[in-house]
């Protein structure tokens, strides 16, 4: 089985990548894996997540707002060092900007209409502004570990792309054809019906604004770029693992199988898995599955009569889940990853510091 | 008023709660009632359009008696759109569109407000009864549904932001459109429609039709039943085998399980106003077409 445990895993490494498609439980994973780490590890450790939902937030109980990290309170351990931090990409695409524009530029930009918008509304925008939030935290060297909880996404690589998307969407050659060196347009039938167009449907005043951004950024983004992608190569430097969180379910591992080829294009794999919500160990014994079928069928059930009809509906559910448990079997055998961890599917899925910190311990000691 | 009486239903929930079939099965639902019904998949994947035997495309596609589906994405709306607009634009038209949809991705709200204005439009053409749009998971619709307010706002002049009226009034009336939230009766997809459905009331015109509780299951006992299950889990038999000791085992968990869903459930039905309906779905996992029994579940819950 498990050549390296997750536990060895964390320990090698000062940045740790949590991904999985949405709704298997990322960011319970990456919270409970940061108080496990800061309970056991010397220095601090930061989650820090990208996720809107303030899930973690409450689930930590604590109040985290802006883009500050936030210390997280551990009960039982007074030298451990957890710290929050949730993703606000308004606040952190102005800090790229400040950090990067002259006063006066940083001004226009952030006074500029459109630029308030755009940031939330820029498909890699949240990625974008997590890999700038990244940059800070890991230059200020004051973290051990890092987890950064991604996005849910079609594809949890598209983190690693921002870098490049937003250099093409600024640095496009279409942009230059449309904004002209020094903002006025340029000649030719194409772009005197394109300004004709965007005045009509946007609107001059609009179209101006939009014009005035691009050519603001122009002089902020290659800065921001060349920031934002040594971040990326971080995250794929040896330094960092990646951890993919999934559900036992085929459908669900099918979409991990999608993104392990574009890590494989990058010549990255999975360190780990973490699939969660697997079915106890109750419904994988066959003696189990024996008697509830006996009880269901009422053929030589181990109960009385009335019993047996008493139990039945019940009965009927736990062959059920005998069943499922053997189909996530199956689909943990065939899961590609040496180190393979897993959550039970639990009756309370774990919404406060509790339910983490013994998921946390879990996940630690060999899932 | 049930909810298939509207004329656009946008049909919305957290990936993996199963969206795309409940939109699936509203939409063969209405047409089996004799409606003349399009399916629309407008989150950039096949999704509900795709469950009918034909890969959607951008022009609608009958599939059944009474359904035709179809596939929109933003770029093929703002194609459309411009093309509507300016007319034919001859050899310069590609360059100039793909120059459009440049600043339209960039400017805040317009491929959103093209893509609901797309679905809208076929909604009031009169061509439907019904339109169901299997949509965005929900950060991504509440975006989109806020578009026409937002363009309206920043770019308050031009053709764009005349459209934006018609479109508020047709998005934000009750008899006409409706969202419909799908969830699963589990903590975390619960509390996410708990706050969509704060955000579709405070950010956008729209109003919600009603919250579909998908892959519910039915209670497997009735109370006094279940008082005397209870009875008998506390005190077991004696000496019972590894077997029988390991069903009474898991038996709790069912229960536990089923208790902890019906209150969840009873969490939801409570954050939500009381004219709004909660349909109860049973699993029907990943289908080509709906199966009878989910349309019979639906109409059930529907009452119609």
């Amino acid at each position: 089985m498990s050549s390296t445990s997750l536990r060895e895993i964390i320990e090698g490494r000062s940045l740790l990548v949590v991904a999985g498609s949405g709704g298997v439980g990322k960011t319970t994973v990456s919270a409970s894996l940061g108080l496990a780490a800061a309970q056991r590890l010397d220095g601090d450790v930061l989650v820090l997540t990208i996720d809107p939902a303030r899930r973690l937030a409450s689930a930590l109980g604590i109040d985290i707002e802006g883009n500050e990290a936030v210390a997280v309170p551990v009960p039982g351990s007074s030298t451990a060092n957890l710290y929050a931090a949730m993703l606000d990409p308004g606040p952190a695409w102005d800090a790229m900007i400040t950090r990067e524009a002259s006063t006066d530029v940083a001004e226009r930009i952030l006074a500029n209409p459109v630029y308030r918008r755009i940031a939330d509304t820029f498909v890699h925008g949240n990625d974008y502004a997590a890999l700038g939030w990244l940059d800070e935290a890991i230059e200020s060297d004051r973290y051990r570990l890092i987890i950064v909880d991604t996005p849910p996404s079609q594809n949890a690589l598209d983190f690693f792309d921002a870098p490049d998307r937003v250099a093409e969407f600024f640095g496009s050659s279409l942009l230059g054809w449309l904004t002209g060196g020094d903002g006025t347009f340029v000649g030719g039938a194409a772009a005197k019906t394109f300004a004709t167009l965007a005045d009509k449907l946007l609107g001059a005043e609009f179209f101006a604004d939009v014009v005035e951004f691009f050519q603001l950024m122009n002089s902020v983004v290659p800065g921001m770029v060349e920031r934002t992608s040594a971040v990326a190569s971080d995250l794929a430097g040896d330094d960092a693992a990646f951890v993919a969180v999934t559900a036992p379910a085929k459908n669900v591992v099918s979409r991990l199988d999608a993104l392990a080829e574009s890590l494989a294009e990058r010549e990255l794999t999975f360190d780990a898995v973490v699939v969660n919500g697997v079915e106890p160990d109750v419904f994988g014994k066959p003696k189990v599955l024996d008697v509830a079928t006996r009880i269901v069928t009422n053929s030589s059930s181990p109960l009385t009569a009335a019993q047996t009809a008493l139990i039945a509906p019940g009965a009927d559910y736990v062959r059920e889940r005998c069943e499922v448990a053997q189909q996530q079997r199956d689909v943990l055998d065939a899961l590609p990853a040496e180190t393979v961890s897993t959550i039970p599917r639990l009756v309370h899925s774990p919404t406060d510091i509790d339910g983490l910190l013994w998921l946390g311990e879990h996940l630690w000691s060999g899932g | 008023m049930t909810i298939l009486d509207r004329r656009l239903l946008i049909v919305g929930g957290k990936g993996g709660t199963g969206k795309s079939s409940v939109a699936a099965a509203l939409a063969e639902l209405s047409a089996y009632r004799g409606k003349s019904t399009l399916l629309v998949s407008a989150d950039g994947s096949p999704g509900a359009a795709g469950m009918f035997g034909v890969v959607p495309e951008h022009e609608a596609t009958e599939v059944m008696r009474n359904l035709s589906v179809l596939q929109i994405g933003s770029s093929e709306a703002l194609t459309e759109f411009i093309g509507l607009q300016l007319g034919p634009l001859g050899a310069i038209g590609k360059p100039v569109a793909n120059a459009f949809s440049f600043v339209a991705e960039a400017a805040p709200g317009v491929s959103e407000l093209l893509l609901v204005g797309k679905y809208a439009h076929e909604a009031r053409s009169g061509s439907w009864d019904l339109v169901v749009v299997d949509a965005a998971s929900s950060g991504h619709l509440l975006g989109e549904l806020a578009a026409a307010q937002n363009v309206g706002e920043i770019a308050p002049v031009g053709r764009l932001a005349r459209e934006t009226g018609w479109m508020i009034a047709l998005l934000g009336d009750p008899e006409i459109t409706g969202v419909v939230n799908v969830t699963l009766a589990e903590e975390v997809p619960v509390s996410e429609t708990i706050e969509f459905v704060d955000r579709l009331h405070d950010e956008t015109p729209a109003n919600l039709a009603a919250v579909v509780v998908n892959r519910t299951r039915p209670q497997l006992y009735a109370r006094t039943r279940r008082s005397e299950l209870d009875e008998l889990l506390a005190h077991p038999p004696a000496r019972m085998s590894i077997g029988s000791s390991g069903v009474f085992e898991a038996v709790q968990i069912g229960l536990d399980r089923a208790d902890v869903a019906s209150s969840i459930d009873a969490r939801l039905r409570d954050a939500l106003d009381e004219d709004v309906p909660v349909l109860h779905v049973p699993e029907f996992g990943v289908v080509e077409s709906v199966p009878a029994s989910v349309r019979e579940a639906i109409a059930d819950e529907l009452s119609l």
